[in-house]
């Protein structure tokens, strides 16, 4: 059964300045019994992305996290994906993993179309052969056309958000994390797109999507999840989530 | 489910903060990194290629350079040290082709974790793929720069017997000690950035320092310098076995203790570090 519990999670992100990269910094502080730390910012910042949050995600659920930058949503994200081990408190995740973050990752601009199908797909966690029996699928509803056989350097940026869209959109997770949506080429591509979308999404048996967009949040979600600092300022139903949102902001 | 294994496995994060918990889970990374075998093989390949992508000899300029190097140094410093070409070239050829592996994983094992930035923080991977696929690169460059080898063979007639098949195991722990390296410098390295410049400055002395250019022979009463050095140990159980010889038995017992005592440095250390990575990317 798929499910995403987490109890009690806490993640410090280290924030390091040019300083605190160094050893020889690190060193001379140590050496000097720490007296130049203050002045050259060599003490080590970290701030708390997630403070202490428990959450339990279970089959079905679509939740939508909202807050405004820097509120712990992509670091949400990240844990549930396994990215970042939390500094406290524990994760538990049943069922595969899918995290759309940057729709551009995986890509190589010196390969052509279908080498670039490939790679992503194999990134994904295809085999090589599961890849190649779906490449001719992925190319044809990217309708790239020959364009396919061109290094990916001399396409447009829609063109490889439309490959990139393509390659992603062909995995069937159980759990499926989305940060800020997915954008998606021409105006003509999104309405292509949407259908292609929403059986990506309506597939997935758990979906966690943090986006600033109040519209797409409303079609995906089914639940909303408010994040300030690090905790969870609400956690409800995604209209009543949104709407408390909207009037905290608006005071 | 087209989902791969590794993705598919649950995340237990309570075990993680514990001495035990963090070797198993290390452990545990590793084994899922050799379960995608295929991928970083495809990865590492592509790593090769990726450099020389738009040059007629691809990967093949690398041992073209070494190729000019060693013959140039070897026609140079036969007459400087007043030694026969025919014995002193091959002994340069291989100890330059085995240094050249040497240093370059030591080098770039450095910007195995922080070069991988944006990957690490994109899709949840073992981050042992890394290491496997930076290893398996440095291992096909090593591949192309053996056809210099080839040649030396030739146009020398080195006598080759049985005990060129020492060779593997010499290989073997070469391809333990760049894992173990990229295990220590990748993750030390992502979080201190000028570890690397140290690490070349360092690795640039210990070319001269090595006997490569020169032979342990030429320095008799100098030997402790020379046995106290782990490079050279590790240089002579490749180079001797490829030109004829088997290397000594203290050779082939020293790089053997280093590598069990660098291999419970890099498990441990690795362990500790590992989940730190992805912040210090």
């Amino acid at each position: 059964m798929t499910s995403i519990t987490l109890t009690h999670v806490t993640v410090d992100i280290p924030i390091f300045d040019a300083g605190s990269r160094s050893l020889k910094n690190n060193v001379m502080a140590a050496a000097t019994g720490g007296q130049i730390k203050p002045r050259d910012g060599n003490g080590r910042v970290s701030i708390r992305a997630i403070d202490d949050l428990s959450l339990d995600l279970q089959h079905g659920t679509k939740i939508g996290l909202i807050g405004h930058n820097g509120a712990g949503k992509s670091t949400i994200l990240r844990t549930i994906a396994g990215i970042y081990e939390p500094n406290a408190g524990r994760v538990e995740v049943e069922g595969s993993v899918a995290a759309m973050f940057d729709i551009g990752f995986g890509m190589d601009p010196d390969a052509t179309g279908w080498e670039n199908i490939i790679l992503r797909g194999m990134l994904l966690g295809f085999t090589r052969r599961q890849i190649e029996a779906r490449s001719d699928d992925i190319g044809q509803w990217s309708g790239l056309g020959e364009f396919l056989d061109m290094p990916l350097r001399t396409y447009s940026s829609g063109m490889s958000t439309r490959l990139a869209f393509a390659v992603s959109t062909s995995i069937t997770p159980d759990i499926l994390l989305i940060d800020e949506g997915i954008g998606a080429g021409d105006a003509a591509f999104i309405d292509k797109a949407k259908a292609r979308l929403e059986e990506f999404i309506g597939n997935a048996g758990l979906l966690v999507m943090a986006s600033h967009s109040d519209d797409l949040l409303r079609q995906w979600c089914t639940d909303g999840l408010w994040m300030e600092h690090g905790k969870v300022r609400y956690h409800g139903p995604i209209e009543e989530t949104l709407e408390r949102y909207a009037s905290s902001r608006a005071v | 489910m087209p989902m791969a294994e590794a993705n598919a496995v649950p995340v237990k994060a309570a075990r993680h903060r514990t001495p035990t918990g963090r070797m198993a889970v290390a452990w545990q990374d590793f084994r899922e990194g050799v379960a995608m075998r295929e991928l970083w093989i495809f990865l590492g390949w592509r790593d090769v290629r990726k450099h020389y992508r738009r040059s007629v000899i691809g990967p093949f300029w690398l041992t073209l350079s070494m190729g000019i190097m060693v013959a140039s140094l070897g026609f140079l410093y036969s007459q400087i040290f007043g030694m026969d070409i025919s014995t002193y070239l091959p002994f340069l050829a291989v100890g330059f082709i085995m240094w050249g592996f040497i240093s370059g994983t030591v080098t770039a094992a450095c910007n195995v974790f922080s070069g991988a930035a944006g990957s690490i923080r994109q899709i949840r991977l073992p981050l042992s793929v890394y290491i496997y696929q930076f290893v398996w690169s440095q291992l096909i460059n090593l591949a192309h720069n053996f056809l210099i080898y080839l040649i030396v063979l030739l146009i020398f007639g080195i006598p080759i017997s049985w005990s060129i098949l020492l060779f593997i195991p010499a290989l073997a722990l070469y391809v333990l000690n760049g894992v173990f390296a990229v295990m220590v410098l990748g993750p030390l390295c992502a979080r201190f950035r000028d570890i690397p410049m140290i690490v070349s400055s360092f690795v640039q002395v210990i070319f001269f320092m090595t006997p490569i250019l020169w032979s342990a022979e030429q320095i008799p009463q100098r030997v402790a310098f020379v046995a106290l050095n782990p490079f050279y140990h590790f240089i002579e159980i490749a180079r001797d076995p490829l030109l004829g010889g088997t290397g000594t038995l203290t050779n082939w017992i020293a790089c053997m203790v280093l590598t069990i005592l660098f291999g419970l440095l890099a498990t441990a250390f690795f362990a500790r570090y590992r989940s730190r990575i992805p912040y210090w990317a």
